[in-house]
């Protein structure tokens, strides 16, 4: 699965704020961005003197193969993201990637749903490039707490997929979930296939709905992370088969990237 | 270049760098990293009679300098561990030892007897100090008495060298030591965790899913060194030495302090390349300072 990923130093080529505690980083990592498919993380360790002492998880959000770069969103959440925030350019960072196992489109995929909830768009911008590459019929719905936590908007004008938008506040696009109109989506949309990743809450919600319309959904979830290679047993999900055997599998090398219907969404 | 193999218990290893139980896995996930040979050793992942789910999430909690973690032993099973696990590692040229748990000595027993019919096993780890379990783990090593019954039971079972894996959570880990050793230990391994917590103080709650975890990395290093240096002086059979360690030098501590070998832990989580670099630092260190065999090191440090 995951062959040949060794860990590196990495320099900051660039690290800016796109929102409000919200931080694109991209770092030099040529191998990795050569190998790296949609939906697949990397752990970062940002820190010197082994503070934080675990590496981070983070969605590759972006690759520049020219560059030999790859990106990420973060936001500040704890000691790790702010240690992360306060890098700079030219800074090295320990860095293992990519990591786990990406999204899988089938190669005959017609029509593709993408979801993503707030800064969970980041694994599925390269979902969507693919998606496009692949001539896949493609639409986005996208939620955020307010238009000012909107991310990746530019990067996905350029893509040019029709795209809803949904705010709490109602600051840009729609206010309210895009739960409430994910039903009436896949009603009409003849979607074969849809992607999803945001908070626990909403790939939750957007599993039961489109369980219940009978389309495939492809989560990718998130849990406290130890190793992000499969040693630790830390970061585990409840599933089960379909004969409704319980197991708990890794997040970080069973997924990140699940089926819904095998996932267990605990209320 | 001098001579890193190491034998202790009977048990040859071509350096004395081992990854700990627990943070290895069965070989597998590291292999596709490093090739796992390289290594002196592995001590798999804690396993018991049945499969284990472990305890809920969050299971693992950044701690200074150091990782708490409450896994609670989730594991295949010992039926699994036999037909899948152990086969497929085996193939592999190192020492592998099979750390067992269990709820009582009669487990341990028949998990000892199961596994003495594996061909090409180097040892028995038997864990008697994880935080983790409500059954069995560490209530079995932190009683004397009872550390010894499993040992006892574990003996009459196998004719395997038997490691048995020490908790620090205990006010006398030397007395421990000689409750195994009595009880026909081949050798000790230590440290476990150190039973710890945290508290989510935006929830008001504890933060980790079991409540309670172990804490493991370089925050423990100079208890773990402590430790290995007290029982190295409390028995005659060989130690084990584990606790944050990270570096050549780190490792070079446990050795002088009494250790015949060493196991590298929460350092392979962060860095998966951790093993490999510190059996290059120790080498480079005894190159350097002329020593022609880490045997001449083990205890040098001791009175």
């Amino acid at each position: 699965m995951n062959n040949a990923i060794e860990p590196i130093a990495a320099e900051v080529l660039s690290i800016f704020p796109v929102a409000d505690g919200i931080y694109e980083l991209e770092l030099a990592a040529p191998k990795a961005a050569e190998q790296a498919k949609p939906g697949q993380f990397a752990m970062l360790r940002p820190g010197a003197g082994g503070k934080p002492y675990l590496g981070r998880p983070m969605g590759i959000y972006d690759r520049d193969l020219k560059r030999g770069s790859i990106s990420i969103l973060f936001e500040v959440h704890g000691a790790g993201t702010r240690a992360m925030a306060e890098l700079h350019e030219g800074d090295k960072l320990e860095l293992l990637a990519p990591l786990g196992n990406g999204f899988t489109p089938a190669a005959d995929l017609r029509r593709a749903l993408v979801i993503g909830g707030g800064i969970g768009v980041a694994p599925l911008y390269p979902l969507l490039c693919q998606l496009k590459s692949q001539g896949v019929e493609t639409e986005i719905m996208l939620g955020a707490q307010c238009g000012e936590r909107m991310l990746a908007l530019e990067r996905l004008v350029r893509l040019g997929i029709p795209t809803r938008l949904y705010t709490d506040d109602g600051t840009m696009g729609k206010r309210g979930y895009l739960t409430e109109d994910l039903p009436e989506v896949l009603r009409y949309g003849r979607f074969e296939q849809v992607f999803c990743c945001g908070p626990m809450p909403m790939m939750r919600a957007v599993a039961n709905i489109c369980a219940e319309y009978r389309t495939p959904c492809q989560v990718s979830l998130e849990e406290r992370m130890g190793c992000g290679f499969g040693i630790c047993v830390c970061c585990v999900v409840d599933c089960q088969d379909a004969e409704g055997n319980i197991s708990k599998k890794r997040v970080c090398y069973d997924g990140p990237v699940f089926d819904s219907q095998e996932v267990v969404w605990h209320a | 270049m001098p001579n890193l193999a190491v034998e202790f218990a009977g048990i040859k290893a071509k350096n004395p760098v081992f990854t700990a139980s627990g943070t290895c896995g069965f070989g597998r996930e590291l292999n596709e990293i490093f090739p796992i040979e390289k290594l002196g050793g592995m001590m798999l992942k804690g396993t018991t009679l049945q499969p284990r789910l472990g305890n809920p999430t969050p299971r693992v909690a950044e701690a200074p300098s150091g990782v708490i973690n409450c896994v609670g032993l989730q594991n295949p099973g010992l039926q699994n561990v036999l037909t899948e696990q152990l086969p497929w590692v085996l193939q592999h040229d190192l020492a592998i030892l099979q750390n067992i748990a269990g709820s009582e000595p009669a487990e341990y027993a028949e998990m000892a007897a199961a596994l003495d019919k594996v061909p090409g096993l180097a040892g028995l780890e038997v864990n008697i100090s994880c935080p983790n379990v409500k059954a069995g783990g560490m209530a079995h090593g932190s009683d004397p008495k009872l550390a010894a019954a499993v040992v006892s039971a574990v003996r009459e079972s196998t004719k395997l060298p038997v490691v048995v894996k020490l908790t620090p959570n205990v006010t006398d880990v030397g007395e421990i030591a000689r409750a195994v050793e009595a009880a026909g230990a081949d050798a000790v391994s230590l440290v476990n965790t150190f039973l710890a917590m945290v508290i989510d103080v935006k929830r008001r709650r504890p933060l980790l899913g079991n409540v309670m975890g172990g804490l493991s990395g370089p925050a423990i290093r100079p208890i773990a060194v402590r430790m290995v240096w007290q029982v190295a002086q409390s028995v005659k059979i060989p130690v084990i030495g584990m606790g944050g360690i990270e570096t050549g030098e780190d490792a070079l501590q446990f050795i002088m302090a009494g250790a015949s070998a060493v196991a590298v832990a929460a350092a392979t989580m962060v860095n998966p390349l951790a093993p490999l670099r510190i059996i290059e630092e120790m080498d480079a260190w005894l190159e350097k300072e002329g020593v022609a065999d880490i045997n001449e090191l083990i205890g040098a440090a001791l009175p």
